[in-house]
């Protein structure tokens, strides 16, 4: 399936007809910057400035362990279907059933001026969700979120809108955690007061049902998804049986799982990627609860098996 | 028969009928006794053959009065025997009495031997204790003493007190740390402070909310200060803990009996102390608190704690079991991403189950009433900036009058001043020359022994001290050592004030736990595997609380001390009622109940502590409660069996009851000599098992029979008989209590010269309604007790 002919799609048929006035669903920004590693942003450690993204950390969520796919086709497929590329099925984009739900949807594909502008016109009349594809420099999309934030913001949306800012891919070539992992941050301020790192992993798999349930769209029946709502992470909630216990990458042929601690792959890597996170040692064999940890996650593992 | 008024109808006839029907001694043992007790056999290890007739002769005396009190009490001759006639047993009954009666005069003008005995371990540490007012909860310097040897029963009768090599090496060393501990001089300890908020908070799992540290478990996830984990507290002193806690997801998803953990019952968090130095020994849990559900608490908790102690919160009542089984056995049947049984990651049951949530964490101490302490400033008042030779003979001086229990002149003190004022000039240093001469006060014979020298009559500190022990088991105070006791109304009013102070626990707990054994409770622990809830609902002690309070209620309120014997009420918690089957007691806390007769539990036949206690820890021993019985409650103790008696190996094969195996008693007569006396109280007391629960048969088939024969030929079913015929003899029952007390207050075995004091005191009983207290006045007024 090609992505951007879908999402052309949605550009062509962006006006839907208002819903009801007491409308209180939230509005839902999507920022996905292309490439954009966690090292480019100061809030998680990176060399770079990004004020605006940080802002955005400060009044929100940060997620420490969020992956998405090793390549960024990939993980921008597996944000709009909800679904590992893997199973290569077909699905429909959220984009559109939130537009069948009543949203009023805005695609843009590295249009900043597009994005800014729909805020700007955007009239109280039904929520909307705007989802922004970001292929500039590194630092122009901070200064585009922070313009968003501002425009937002100005016109007493902040308290109803959930904004994400994530990237579809973040750590070079390489086939292992570093190469997985993208920022992920998630300001909601009907959901979290803001100013917290969350533990909770996370891989972009959970975007889909997440918008979905803020949108208050059951999934259609016959959908399988890989992922799960992050609302109750979002809220704070300790209660792991509401969040995901383990998170998936692919490329290719290639995949692997990682929990809080340890990562396994296909090609029978096994790290405590905790302790080391550029995979450069073994595993202690006196570590005691390693071969556990070992065995679950290669349970997990083979069920993405062929 | 009932005792005394025979006794006293025995004394009538002495004067009537003296001169006319005397008859001898020896021609009546002779005929009726030397058969069994003579030369060829010595049942019972009994022999009157050898008797002189001379009653005057100690020794002779106290065999004399044995079989005078056979005689009374009908036991003797047996059924079977030859009887003597009416008026024969009357007329010896009555000589014997005469008799003895000159022979106890004649004694207690000849004796006048001091009594000399040794403090034993627990009054040699509420002495401490008292001497220097020190909170002794976890300071024990008799921790290494020997136990103490009982002799009739009891621990501080002073034959069995004896004195060792061991023990004088312990007394050094007891001395030593009693002494660092009551010296101290200088400014107020320092105070600390110290918080730790959620997961700053000393054992929680980390990474998780910063807000909170957790336990999941019971009792195997403590929390606590990680400041205080090295070295504990700075300094001897009262500490405030607080906590803030929650119970989080009392409910959850799990089933209970997944968790092993009862999700029906409120949270409870306890808190423990324990010191890194003394090791287990010190750890003692020292408060326990509910938890309500998804509300923060906060609990304040005020408690000494010595040097180097530190403390650790608990969930009492959490999940049973390791954490490890929940992540490995419990987790995988809730989810599918987790692996059975393998460890997986924590984070997957964090937050998911039932939770005992601490916010925060302080301490704060340590805070003093006073500073100096009182035990330190009574002996060292306003010590001056260089103290000098003269305070401290003065301090020591002061300090040996109390640690002696009386006025002390200076020329007896002389050995102790020059020792302690040389070991000042030696090192320069007054403190460690005060220790040391506090050293030598404590272990000299003054301290350690309750000496009593000199006349008949005791002094009046003698007295005093002599009452202090008996009700206090431990020193007299200023109060009772100045008070003329020599007034009967001032004794009596000392007596009161003794039995209310807290001080008299020491009373119920020494003399109720030793007269009824309630100390060899849990010395033969039921298997835990087959008795959980012994463990579980912490039966024991539940069990001892029951009998301590029965005893503490009849000594308040002074009511019959036949309701040792039968009451219409009892104390128990909702675990000892379920496990006696009394429905309708919801709490846990300890209350007064009424009995119905088919509750089976009136008085201490019933309770479990006695019933445990006389069994092994697998089933009952009807030998070992009837000996109880005998020994405490009709007070007429078997004689040990004989040593060149093997104990029966009874063949089992074929017998179906305890009652069956009892009877191979009858088929050797050696045996069956006492066991007559012996088996039928232990069988009626059947019903009861192995840890007191009501039972009417032994399994589907064999019913129990708990019906006998006294060895008087009184017929008795159950316990209910037994309680039916000593409350047909109730002089019996308070002979035996009046002894037993006569014994722990004297410090000694009784000699036939107690007797006139005894028999006097059992007689008024009726009278004074049998109440106990007024018992315990009876013994205080006697002369037994004030005399030596």
């Amino acid at each position: 399936m090609k992505i951007q002919t879908i999402i052309l799609m949605c550009l062509l048929t962006a006006i839907y007809p208002a819903s009801a006035e007491d409308d209180k669903r939230p509005n839902i920004v999507i920022i996905v910057a292309r490439e954009l590693s966690r090292k480019d942003l100061s809030c998680y450690g990176g060399a770079h400035a990004s004020p605006s993204i940080d802002r955005l950390a400060k009044q929100g969520v940060r997620y420490e362990t969020a992956w998405g796919m090793l390549d960024a086709k990939l993980s921008r497929r597996t944000l709009l279907t909800g679904r590992y590329p893997c199973h290569d099925a077909a699905t429909p984009l959220f984009p559109i059933l939130l537009e069948k739900a009543g949203y009023r949807v805005t695609t843009s594909a590295n249009d900043p001026a597009k994005s800014l502008s729909f805020i700007e016109q955007f009239k109280e009349d039904s929520p909307f969700l705007l989802l922004h594809l970001d292929d500039t420099e590194d630092l122009d999309v901070d200064r585009l979120v922070g313009k968003l934030v501002t425009s937002i913001d100005g016109k007493r949306l902040k308290d109803n809108t959930v904004i994400v800012v994530t990237s579809d891919h973040g750590g070079g070539d390489s086939k292992a955690d570093i190469g997985a992992h993208i920022p992920f941050i998630v300001r909601a301020p009907f959901l979290t007061k803001g100013d917290r790192v969350s533990k909770d992993v996370i891989d972009l798999s959970d975007l889909f049902p997440t918008v979905l349930s803020l949108a208050g769209i059951d999934v259609p029946g016959d959908l399988k998804l890989d992922g799960r709502t992050m609302i109750p992470s979002l809220r704070g909630s300790d209660d792991p049986f509401e969040k995901r216990n383990w998170i998936y990458s692919e490329v290719g042929d290639f995949r692997m799982v990682r929990d809080w601690h340890h990562l396994v792959d296909t090609e029978g890597n096994f790290h405590d990627v905790e302790n080391d996170p550029l995979q450069e040692k073994k595993v202690s064999p006196l570590d005691k609860q390693a071969p556990g940890r070992r065995k679950r996650l290669q349970m997990i593992l083979d069920r993405f098996s062929d | 028969m009932n005792y005394p008024k025979f006794l006293q109808a025995s004394l009538l006839v002495i004067s009537a009928t003296r001169g006319v029907a005397e008859i001898k001694l020896k021609p009546f043992l002779q005929t009726y006794c030397i058969q069994c007790h003579g030369t060829d056999k010595q049942k019972g290890d009994r022999r009157f053959d050898l008797l002189s007739d001379d009653p005057e002769n100690f020794d002779e005396a106290e065999t004399l009065q044995e079989i005078l009190d056979q005689l009374n009490l009908g036991e003797m001759p047996p059924e079977e025997k030859k009887q003597p006639k009416g008026e024969e047993l009357k007329a010896i009954i009555a000589q014997l009495t005469e008799s003895l009666q000159h022979a106890r005069q004649a004694a207690r003008e000849n004796s006048g031997n001091a009594v000399l005995r040794r403090l034993n371990r627990s009054e040699y540490r509420n002495t401490i204790r008292d001497l220097f007012s020190l909170n002794m909860v976890d300071f024990d310097p008799t921790v290494t003493f020997p136990p103490d040897d009982a002799v009739e029963g009891f621990d501080n009768v002073g034959e069995g007190l004896v004195t060792s090599d061991y023990l004088l090496q312990n007394y050094l060393k007891a001395a030593r740390k009693i002494a660092d501990k009551a010296i101290r001089p200088g400014p107020r300890p320092k105070k600390i402070h110290l918080i730790a908020k959620g997961e700053e908070i000393g054992g929680t799992m980390r990474g998780f909310r910063p807000e909170v540290a957790r336990m999941t478990i019971k009792l195997r996830q403590p929390l606590n200060l990680s400041q205080l984990r090295k070295r504990g507290v700075p300094a001897d002193g009262e500490y405030v803990i607080r906590v803030k806690a929650l119970a989080h997801q009392r409910k959850s998803r799990y089933k209970d009996e997944d968790l092993r953990y009862n999700s029906d019952e409120s949270m409870r968090l306890s808190i423990s102390i324990d010191s890194r130095e003394l090791g287990a020994t010190a750890h003692r849990t020292i408060g326990e608190f509910e938890i309500p559900d998804d509300e923060i608490i906060e609990i304040e908790h005020r408690v000494w704690l010595d040097q180097g102690f530190n403390f650790n919160l608990h969930w009492a009542n959490g999940p049973n079991g390791s954490f490890k089984r929940i992540m490995r056995k419990v987790l995988p049947k809730y989810t599918d991403d987790a692996i059975y049984p393998l460890r997986n990651p924590p984070e997957m049951y964090i937050g998911s189950g039932p939770e005992l949530h601490v916010y925060e964490l302080e301490i704060e101490g340590p805070f003093y009433d006073e500073w100096p302490p009182p035990g330190f400033a009574r002996y060292f008042p306003d010590p001056p900036k260089k103290p000098d030779v003269s305070y401290l003979n003065a301090s020591l001086t002061r300090l040996a009058a109390g640690a002696f229990r009386r006025p002390v002149d200076s020329a007896e003190l002389q050995p102790y001043l020059t020792l302690a004022g040389r070991h000042f000039e030696e090192k320069q240093d007054f403190w460690a020359a005060a220790k040391y001469g506090m050293r030598a006060i404590l272990t000299s014979p003054n301290f350690i022994y309750l000496a009593e020298a000199g006349t008949k009559e005791l002094s009046q500190h003698e007295l005093a001290t002599r009452l202090s022990y008996f009700l206090w088991s431990s020193m007299p105070d200023a109060e009772l050592l100045a008070a003329p006791l020599d007034e009967p109304a001032t004794l009596r009013k000392q007596v009161e004030r003794m039995l209310q102070d807290p001080k008299s626990a020491a009373f119920v707990e020494n003399f109720a736990g030793q007269w009824l054994g309630l100390r060899k409770l849990g010395e033969m622990p039921p298997d835990p595997e087959k008795n959980r809830s012994y463990y579980v609902d912490n039966l024991e002690s539940a069990m001892r609380e029951e009998t301590h309070r029965l005893f503490q209620y009849i000594l308040d309120g002074d009511r019959s001390i036949l309701e040792f014997v039968n009451a219409d009420y009892t104390f128990v918690n909702a675990a000892l009622a379920g496990h006696y089957g009394i429905p309708n007691v919801g709490s846990d806390e300890f209350q007064k109940i009424s009995l119905k007769p088919d509750h089976h539990r009136g008085g201490l036949l019933g309770h479990g502590s006695i019933l445990t206690t006389t069994s092994n820890g697998i089933e009952t021993q009807p030998v070992i409660r009837g000996v109880w019985i005998l020994e405490n409650l009709f007070g007429t103790p078997p004689p040990p069996p004989p040593p060149d008696v093997e104990p029966i190996e009874p063949d089992t094969r074929g017998l179906n009851t305890m009652r069956d195996l009892m009877e191979k008693h009858r088929d050797n007569p050696t045996c069956f000599e006492c066991h007559r006396r012996i088996d039928p109280l232990g069988l009626a007391m059947e019903n009861f098992d192995h840890v007191g629960v009501w039972r009417d048969r032994y399994s589907k088939k064999s019913l129990i029979d708990p019906s006998g024969e006294m060895a008087d030929g009184t017929r008795i079913g159950g316990a209910d008989g037994i309680r039916k015929y000593l409350l047909g003899r109730p002089d019996q029952f308070s002979r035996c209590l009046t002894e037993k007390l006569f014994v722990y207050a004297l410090g000694r075995r009784l000699s036939f010269t107690d007797r006139e004091d005894t028999d006097r005191i059992v007689e008024g009983m009726p009278k004074l309604n049998f109440g106990l207290r007024e018992l315990i006045h009876q013994i205080v007024a006697s002369e037994t007790f004030q005399r030596k």
